[in-house]
């Protein structure tokens, strides 16, 4: 393995080993929902937790529209971007979509968990953000420090994917 | 005005595709197979959508990870898109990942939109959309590299059916507003 595979293999090992701790810790510590328990009431429980994962993504396009307004860029057909705001672009992509498969993953999840387990919803929601923000700083230092926030999300949408079909298949 | 042998080729894909699509489609809501109680309540309705189409998060998902996946083999593109143009198969993974996530997008709202205003007996379009998607997206990744007339049909097949329902959906909430 070359040195630049080695750094993204341990960044991305790391990252879903601490996307699935934190997950792990804070479903525990986050209280349970009080809501009636209907389809309806956990689809707008996870809805709101789907809200603030989307935050990352409305300050990412802010930074970009912002970042073009104050330079040369501000005409997108030049191609006048920096190497930051470039990096930024593809952030803003890869967190579109990461963003739309939690969503699906999210609220589909939200329909199936035992109520007193639903806050794992919010809890995937925070490690999410977390997770974006690090794929987002991480990849601004240096592009293969993106790993860990990359790893920690892909994998916590495949992991409430695999879930859900675990539960659909089998039940 | 003639038309070249690749404009003929998407002609075929699309035409092939678009039958296959109507075909499916219909036939689901026809069949009216009893997925759910006709009393559901728009979140049992939402809640059938949404499991079904996390399949369609998931080949999603399986985009990202290839892209990711070959980024991490190829020293030419390991730093990632903001700072290298990219191999060829980096940039066709890209495209192909680019058009799963626009087809995503519309599939999943249309779908969503389906389980919420149309009968119930015509829900079982939705599971039957989900197997298209899958399929036209298989054909779509596998035909990419051969051009045009080799991926037409599979983004028909992943086009069509959300196009089809969409109309369909438009038409039953404008009916339902009047």
């Amino acid at each position: 393995m070359k040195p630049e595979q080695k750094i993204v293999a341990i960044g991305a090992a790391s990252g879903v080993a601490a996307m699935a701790l934190g997950v792990w810790a804070l479903a525990n510590v986050l209280p349970v929902p009080e809501i009636v328990d209907s389809l309806g009431e956990r689809l707008a429980y996870a809805l709101r937790a789907n809200v603030v994962a989307l935050l990352p993504l409305f300050i990412m396009i802010i930074t970009v529209a912002n970042s073009r307004f104050l330079s040369e860029a501000i005409d997108p057909t030049r191609q006048a971007e920096s190497v930051s705001m470039q990096i930024d672009g593809r952030v803003v992509d890869n967190t579109l979509q990461q963003n739309f498969v939690f969503a699906i993953a999210s609220l589909a999840v939200s329909t199936i968990v035992p109520l007193q387990s639903l806050q794992v919803v919010w809890a995937c929601a925070i490690v999410f953000v977390t997770a974006r923000l690090v794929f987002w700083f991480g990849y601004r230092l240096n592009p293969l420090y993106r790993a860990p926030g990359m790893s920690a999300t892909a994998y916590l949408n495949l992991g409430m994917i695999l879930f859900l079909l675990f539960h659909l298949l089998t039940r | 005005m003639a038309l070249t042998v690749k404009q003929r080729g998407v002609l075929q894909g699309i035409t092939i595709g678009a039958a296959i699509s109507i075909a499916v489609i219909a036939g689901a809501v026809i069949a009216s197979p009893t997925l759910l109680s006709p009393q559901a309540a728009a979140g049992e309705r939402l809640a059938f959508a949404l499991r079904a189409d996390a399949f369609i998060g998931l080949w999603l998902a399986i985009s990202v990870g290839l892209l990711a996946r070959h980024r991490f083999f190829s020293p030419e593109d390991i730093d990632g898109g903001g700072l290298s143009l990219g191999t060829e198969t980096a940039s066709i993974l890209q495209a192909t990942l680019q058009n799963t996530l626009e087809q995503t997008v519309l599939a999943v709202l249309v779908h969503l939109a389906w389980a919420s205003l149309m009968p119930v007996s015509w829900l079982a379009a939705i599971p039957a959309a989900v197997v298209l998607f899958l399929c036209g997206r298989v054909l779509f990744v596998r035909g990419y590299r051969a051009g045009a007339p080799s991926r037409a049909l599979g983004f028909a097949l992943t086009f069509y059916p959300s196009v089809l329902m969409l109309i369909v959906v438009v038409g039953a909430a404008v009916t339902a507003m009047l």
